[in-house]
């Protein structure tokens, strides 16, 4: 194993100490964070590694959370039951979704894909009787009792989707993935069915986004049709591009900064918005590969100066023999 | 399929891109083991065969037949998974990733189904072949031209394809460049690999094929022997214009 799997592991496992130390408003922020880390995760592999800038993301968020609600409201399923039928209708949506969407490239496939976020968002404010409308739908029921077993539960979803991702990055499908990002054009040539790898890649990324909804509106036990909003899956796609699209723990860095910021500056009221801006300007200036690939070029600055140092210290060694 | 079949069979192929006729009613056949050279004037729709061929257009109208199979409306890489492979007349490898992995991604589609170590000795042969072995682990975009395009052929080349299109695979390179580049193809159909090359070096696709085809306004006017050809007068018109009586 690297350095840098140890250093997950570690900050993992000091993650998970959070509910004995914070206070209910941080754990109540924390598992808002990860949650939202958890959509970025999703995101990540259609736009970091894919290639398609998808602003759909929060509809099927919205989706899981919508599942839950309806299967356990109106059909009065468990919530468990719910759980397990939210990322299902997550992926049959996304691969309806993906299948004209995705013949669209780069900023056209995101243009798109913001009007199906409109779209889906003036379906759910037109049917009350069945959405709850703008009102939404209240006493969704809880899957755990305690928000420590929310966060337990987040935190296992989130450490899922960074060994899945890991996974697809190592496997040949990672590698197809990212032939199509760099040249889609080239990669049928080379006998790929590009089709197949984009529909599959993006429902079961829609699938675990609609896990994440799922388990989030069932932690507030309630939802209404804020989710469906352009605004919720820019902030996803803001999160992936500030800490890096198409590393593996971009999302992460970019989820504590785009959600975790605007949160914890909550004082900051009028100003917020313009700060939450300014610093994410200031992070595509400085470092435009996103605060992941900052943080390896730092690194790779410090190693070369080590080396540098011990270079210069064997020289002067040499120099006093 | 006998040995000496015919592997690629166009009949009457016609593509049209809004009021220019790129192909006008083209039939032609290549035979196994053949070399043969698509040739003409800038324009002349030698480009837009391929891309009808490997499936990037839909022809309107005509009909492709590989190994007895009608390929003319199949997606391109259904028509590659048959046995197609071709290389660009602009350079086309993945620039940010390694020489290697230009050419593991070339495989990946097929290569599940077989053994590793088969995978990658085809991969270490394709290398080999191209000479690039002692580059794999550069990244491609840091390679000369001339290695780019022979990285490009060696994607082309490492699936084994029964018909290999190459278009123009001498683009913008030196003498000696371009000699090494027909002792490559030259190598390929050795090995029992179908070409049909595009070319607008003259002296490269005189010295390479069998048998030439020459196209002009997406039309066939000459087809024979590179000598046969280089002495027709068609040819010759369309080349260098109608001489002036």
């Amino acid at each position: 194993m690297k350095k840098s799997t140890y250093l997950l592991i570690a900050i993992v496992a000091l993650a998970c100490a959070i509910p004995y130390v914070a206070s209910p408003y941080l754990l109540r922020l924390s598992i808002t964070i990860i949650s939202g880390i958890s959509v970025a995760m999703c995101l990540n592999v259609v736009l970091g590694y894919m290639g398609y800038p998808s602003l759909c993301q929060a509809v099927f968020y919205g989706i899981g959370g919508y599942t839950m609600a309806l299967a356990t409201l109106r059909l009065g399923l468990s919530p468990w039951v719910a759980l397990v039928l939210s990322p299902i209708s997550a992926f049959v949506i996304g691969y309806l979704v993906a299948i004209p969407f995705l013949k669209l490239r780069s900023m056209f496939f995101a243009i798109g894909t913001m009007a199906l976020t409109g779209v889906v968002n003036v379906i759910i404010v037109n049917f009350p009787s069945v959405t709850g409308s703008d009102a939404g739908l209240r006493n969704i029921p809880s899957l755990l009792e305690t928000e420590t077993g929310f966060f337990y539960l987040e935190m296992a979803l989130l450490v899922l989707l960074i060994i899945a991702t890991r996974l697809v990055e190592k496997s040949y499908w990672g590698r197809i993935l990212v032939a199509i990002r760099d040249d889609e054009d080239l990669a049928p040539n080379l006998g790929i069915n590009t089709a197949k790898y984009k529909r599959t890649t993006f429902a079961v990324s829609a699938a675990a986004t609609g896990v994440a909804g799922a388990i989030f509106m069932s932690y507030q036990t309630y939802i209404n049709s804020n989710y469906f909003t352009v605004g919720a899956s820019f902030t996803a796609l803001a999160a992936c591009v500030i800490g890096g699209a198409g590393t593996l723990l971009g999302p992460i860095y970019g989820g504590l900064v785009v959600i975790g910021l605007p949160e914890t500056l909550r004082a900051m009221a009028v100003w917020r918005p313009s700060f939450v801006g300014a610093v994410l300007v200031a992070v595509i200036i400085l470092s435009p590969g996103g605060v992941s690939r900052g943080l390896q070029m730092l690194s790779v600055l410090i190693g070369k100066r080590r080396e540098t140092y011990k270079a210069a210290g064997s020289l002067a060694k040499r120099g006093e023999g | 399929m006998a040995q000496n079949g015919i592997v690629l069979q166009v009949d009457d192929l016609s593509k049209h891109f809004g009021g220019i006729t790129a192909v006008d009613f083209l039939s032609f056949d290549v035979k196994r083991g053949e070399i043969v050279g698509l040739l003409g004037p800038n324009g002349s729709g030698k480009t837009t065969v391929f891309n009808l061929i490997t499936g990037v257009y839909l022809p309107d109208s005509g009909k492709i037949t590989f190994e007895g199979e009608d390929i003319t409306n199949e997606l391109t890489w259904r028509i590659v998974l048959k046995g197609v492979s071709r290389t660009y007349q602009a350079t086309k490898v993945f620039p940010f990733q390694t020489v290697l992995d230009n050419v593991v991604i070339a495989m990946i589609a097929r290569a599940r189904k077989m053994r590793m170590h088969e995978t990658s000795r085809k991969i270490e042969d394709a290398l080999k072949f191209v000479r690039l072995a002692e580059m794999k682990n550069s990244r491609a975009g840091d390679l000369t031209h001339a290695q780019q395009r022979r990285l490009m052929v060696a994607m082309a080349l490492v699936e084994e394809p029964v018909l290999l299109l190459l278009d123009e695979i001498t683009a913008g390179m030196s003498g000696e460049e371009c000699g090494e580049m027909i002792e490559i193809a030259r190598k390929i159909r050795d090995r029992g690999t179908t070409i049909v090359l595009i070319e607008h070096n003259m002296r490269v696709a005189m010295t390479l094929s069998d048998r030439v085809l020459v196209l002009n306004f997406g039309k066939r006017i000459a087809e024979g022997t590179p000598e046969e050809v280089s002495a027709n007068e068609m040819v010759l018109e369309a080349y260098l214009g109608r001489e002036q009586k």
